[in-house]
């Protein structure tokens, strides 16, 4: 049951039903119901790998929020001791939590690590190995991966790091805890929730109300077109350039690649918008995920308006805890002695960064491809970073005005020409693949003869579907521009006339029905992200 | 309490959103339910029919709409009949085809096409036969029950029976492919008669496998039970209704399981016509008159359509509504019709129990030069003289023009002054005068043809 067929709808429509029909106190029940329902039918009994996880990351919650509360009781009873007894007694705690909470990482994140990783380590390891001359020891499995496994397990972590720092007192209900770790709008591909923003709205009774069902119906139909009519389309013409890249040469493979960033782009922004639409309608606010970032002007604001609440997990739980950590704080000092302070100082940060986008690209699937993609992404960050000033001066020297709108659009396609060729590593086959494409692309860089001379028709689409795709493209530009510029596409349309709106409401509702790849005659769709 | 009746209004407001939804949606479809043109146009024309006014309707398969020309039947006798039908019509859909058509005509006489129940295939329906039999219906209880009786006798199951419900759902992959046609105004004139281009020249000789068995054969246990029930519909409904059995080539189990079902009908007291050995008493051509071995080309057509005609005002005795000014709609519909067809029935108007001449002329390669084309043939039957006609193979023009008429002697004939680089194709109509009356013999329809050449010097 994805996103896009039928029965999610009239799954959606019984689950929204039952709730507001519920008694206020049993609604949080009606939610739960109906998550794990919605996951039995994607997942089956694979639900008991979700059950197991929940579970345990409930337990060692509850553990931690118990060793909190113990060193806060001591404290409160002890607060006239010498600080040495305190801090003795503070690092011996401590210590417990934190071998509480590497259990309760090492456990979700193992379950995760084996079930979407073992063949890949087994795989490597085989290689190394045979090259070595001892065989390939390791067998390969056939591992069923649990829907959403990649963002449960990092909402759990966060769970246990925010309850171990203190940040939030642990779940002490465990059946709202499942209900807050298989929500079922966001379990398939995020956002990646927080317990303080989620839990209290999950366990919160909502009271119907019309305007929130209408804006939730108008983002879910929103999410559709993205997805139906723009990614499932963009699709067919990408497949063929990177399944025959060989026959190509030239901008053509970056058009390509562009071309997949954009169906990556609707498609996952096209599912999150219908996550958020069903939960807006239940009176819950899921994060955004994306806020325009094909308007970003550098690929480090990229990576701020794209994917965010994955971008601020691993800022929050990865890159702060190793940059502020003793060993890297050791590796600073020691580096501004030897690099001088400028970088000095940034060591540590890139080195922190460094592994943030090595394990972003590594959580998008066990391929070294993936590694590449995030590496590569990273490295533009950190050079950056490392050569703002150098930047600055040259920008001085040209008497290049920052705010000028020439430069920022000058910077926002070198932005995008940039995320596209990073493109070639998530949508390649594999690394070898990517780096083939990207080699044959600046052969023959200048010849843009593909526009006009009917290579694009033999993609897979006619005339009729690039222009359609053309315009629809256009019509999210159009909306992500006006968010760009702070304008709700939503509001403006509700200050519009009855007529005019239902008349928006029965066009959207038209495409999708006529020119959405769905039905008998297309493949059933499923997201890009789904399989996370 | 001032919110819940605000929710409660907005939400009445939601509902009549949907409803003007599900209007848009349900109009919109026509244009994507465009796959199967001939069956979008049976079905339009007749529901634009004057309601209660038709003596019959005609009720079956493709083959309905090759034996039965609407406008022949009101040419020849003023009676208006016309078609209700489906390509690969299946048994199960008749009774609920007539159903619908009694909604429009209740009063009329039901045709029924008992070569529509030859299949004895009953379970195990494609899609295509579905769609064929449902899309394009107005919204009813009896449509529902049709794609209900249709689904249950298929493989599909669950929500992929929803195309049938809602067409836009399987057609909307074609919206690059809709054409000005799918916009325009349907062309009511024609009354459901054919003018396709394969019914008009399309040929195939069936003489050397047409028979008659005459052996009923046991049909299938379901086929029997869809067969009583229709009769039973047919009788508790106290239904005008009339079977008829058109001549197609077919082997002894269908003609056998078609005489079985002939015979129950008639057990029951509802009359048939049988013409499947009827050829030789109409003059029929089993060589001509066919464009394969189910369906009738326009040749076969007027025959057959002037014989059911005949039983029909012998039997039925409908009014001759020629003329009549509320009939003005019909007779111009007629007029344009002959307009579309006389070059593919001219010859062949006359009454076909003068025709005696047998032979077809066997035509050669014709001898090309240049601009000019001599075309030569071999006939060995008595004429008085021979017309030739010719059709220019470009375009949407594939009408048959007289162009010459040579002697009765003559076996040659130079057609010049043609257009250079182009193919031309041409046949040879015998004729013999007759009390100075001319009848005209069978010709080879498919013609022979020939390319002009660059016109050097």
């Amino acid at each position: 049951m994805t996103f896009v067929t039928l029965p999610f709808f009239i799954f959606v429509a019984a689950v929204t039903l039952a709730y507001f029909l519920a008694p206020r106190q049993c609604r949080w029940v009606v939610l739960l119901l109906g998550s794990y329902y919605f996951y039995w039918t994607n997942s089956a009994w694979l639900v008991l790998v979700l059950l197991g996880t929940t579970w345990v990351t409930f337990g060692i919650g509850l553990w931690l929020q118990r060793v909190n509360d113990q060193k806060q009781t001591w404290l409160k009873a002890n607060g006239e001791l010498p600080w040495s007894e305190v801090s003795k007694y503070e690092n011996r705690i401590n210590r417990r939590a934190r071998c509480i909470l590497l259990l309760g990482v090492a456990i979700d994140l193992g379950a995760l690590l084996f079930l979407k990783y073992f063949n890949f380590f087994g795989q490597n390891i085989n290689r190394l190995l045979s090259g070595l001359g001892h065989g390939s020891p390791v067998p390969v499995l056939k591992l069923l991966l649990p829907l959403g496994i990649s963002f449960y397990t990092l909402q759990a972590i966060a769970y246990m790091v925010d309850v171990y720092r203190g940040d939030e007192r642990a779940d002490r209900n465990p059946f709202k805890f499942m209900l807050f770790m298989s929500f079922f709008p966001q379990i398939v591909q995020g956002p990646i929730p927080r317990h303080d923003k989620l839990a209290v709205q999950l366990y919160e009774p909502h009271d119907f109300d019309y305007t929130r069902m209408c804006y939730g119906v108008q983002l879910m139909v929103w999410g559709l077109i993205k997805k139906l009519v723009i990614a499932e389309r963009l699709a067919i013409p990408t497949n063929y350039l990177f399944d025959h890249f060989a026959d190509f040469k030239g901008p053509i493979l970056l058009f390509a690649s562009a071309m997949y960033g954009l169906q990556v782009y609707t498609d996952f922004s096209g599912g999150m918008d219908i996550a958020r639409g069903v939960a807006h309608i239940l009176g819950i606010e899921l994060e955004l995920n994306f806020t325009q970032p094909y308007f970003s002007s550098s690929i480090e604001e990229f990576w701020r308006r794209w994917h965010i609440t994955m971008g601020s997990w691993m800022k929050d739980y990865v890159f702060y805890p190793l940059s502020l950590s003793e060993p890297f704080t050791n590796l600073s000092r020691k580096c501004r002695k030897v690099m001088g302070k400028y970088i000095g100082k940034r060591i540590p940060a890139f080195l922190a960064m460094f592994i943030v986008y090595f394990l972003v690209g590594f959580w998008h699937g066990p391929n070294w491809k993936y590694v590449a993609y995030g590496i590569w992404n990273g490295v533009f960050i950190m050079s950056g970073i490392l050569l703002e000033s150098t930047y600055a001066r040259c920008r001085k020297k040209l008497g290049i005005q920052e705010k000028a709108v020439t430069w920022r659009l000058f910077r926002i396609i070198r932005t995008f020409i940039l995320v596209s060729i990073g493109r070639f590593f998530s949508g390649a086959a594999d690394l070898r693949t990517a780096l083939d494409m990207i080699g044959r692309m600046f052969m023959h860089w200048r010849d843009i003869t593909f526009i006009y001379n009917g290579t694009l028709l033999k993609a897979g689409l006619n005339t009729a579907n690039w222009f359609l795709l053309f315009v629809m493209l256009m019509l999210l530009f159009f909306v992500d521009f006006m968010h760009e510029k702070k304008v709700s596409f939503r509001q403006v349309l509700d200050e519009q006339p009855l007529v005019f709106r239902w008349l928006i409401y029965i066009a959207a509702v038209l495409v999708i029905l006529i020119f959405g790849y769905y039905g008998p005659q297309y493949d059933a769709a499923s997201f890009i992200y789904a399989g996370f | 309490m001032d919110n819940t009746v605000k929710n409660h209004k907005l939400l009445l407001r939601a509902a009549l959103f949907l409803v003007v939804l599900a209007i848009a949606v349900y109009h919109l479809q026509g244009i994507f339910a465009y796959d199967d043109l001939y069956t979008y146009e049976d079905r339009t024309v007749f529901e634009t029919e004057k309601r209660g006014r038709l003596d019959g309707v005609y009720i079956g398969g493709s083959d309905v709409f090759s034996y039965w020309q609407p406008l022949f039947g009101w040419r020849d006798h003023g009676i208006a009949i016309e078609n209700w039908c489906a390509n690969s019509m299946r048994a199960v859909a008749v009774q609920y085809f007539i159903e619908e058509a009694r909604k429009r005509q209740p009063d009329a006489l039901f045709i029924l096409n008992l070569n529509t129940f030859k299949a004895q295939k009953t379970r195990g329906l494609a899609p295509e036969n579905i769609h064929r039999a449902v899309d394009y219906w107005p919204l009813s209880l009896n449509a529902i029950r049709l794609i209900h009786a249709m689904c249950e006798r298929s493989d599909i199951t669950g929500l992929d029976r929803l195309e049938f419900y809602l067409p836009i759902i399987r057609f909307h992959s074609g919206w690059d492919q809709l054409d000005a046609y799918a916009f325009g105004t349907l062309d009511e004139n024609y009354r459901t008669s054919f003018h396709g281009s394969s019914f008009m020249s399309g040929v195939k000789d069936i003489s050397d496998h047409y028979a008659i068995y005459d052996k009923p054969k046991p049909v299938s246990d379901d086929m029997r039970s869809i067969f009583g029930d229709l009769l039973d519909y047919c009788g508790e409904n106290n239904l005008k209704v009339l079977f008829v059995k058109v001549p197609q080539a077919l082997d002894a189990n269908h003609q056998g399981y078609l005489l079985t079902l002939q015979q129950m009908a008639e057990e029951r007291g509802y009359p048939c016509l049988d013409l499947f050995d009827q050829i030789d008493a109409l003059g029929m051509d089993l060589r001509q008159q066919w464009l394969n071995d189910d369906h009738t080309n326009i040749h076969g057509s007027l025959t057959v359509s002037k014989a059911i005609g005949d039983y029909l005002v012998e039997h039925y005795g409908f009014e001759d509504k020629r003329g009549l000014p509320a009939w003005a709609d019909w007779d111009a519909s007629a007029d344009a019709y002959m307009e579309i067809v006389k070059q593919y029935t001219l010859p062949l108007e006359r009454d076909h129990a003068k025709r005696i001449i047998t032979d077809i002329p066997v035509l050669n390669e014709p001898e090309v030069s240049g601009q000019s084309l001599r075309l030569s043939w071999k006939y060995d039957d008595q004429a008085d003289g021979f017309i030739i006609c010719r059709r220019c193979n470009s375009g949407d023009d594939m009408d048959w023009y007289e162009v010459g008429e040579a002697g009765a002697q003559a076996r040659e004939w130079l057609d010049d002054d043609l257009a250079r680089r182009k193919r031309y194709t041409y046949t040879v109509v015998p004729y013999v005068a007759l009390e100075g009356e001319t009848v005209y013999g069978a010709f080879d329809a498919r013609g022979i043809t020939a390319k002009t050449e660059e016109n050097i010097g």
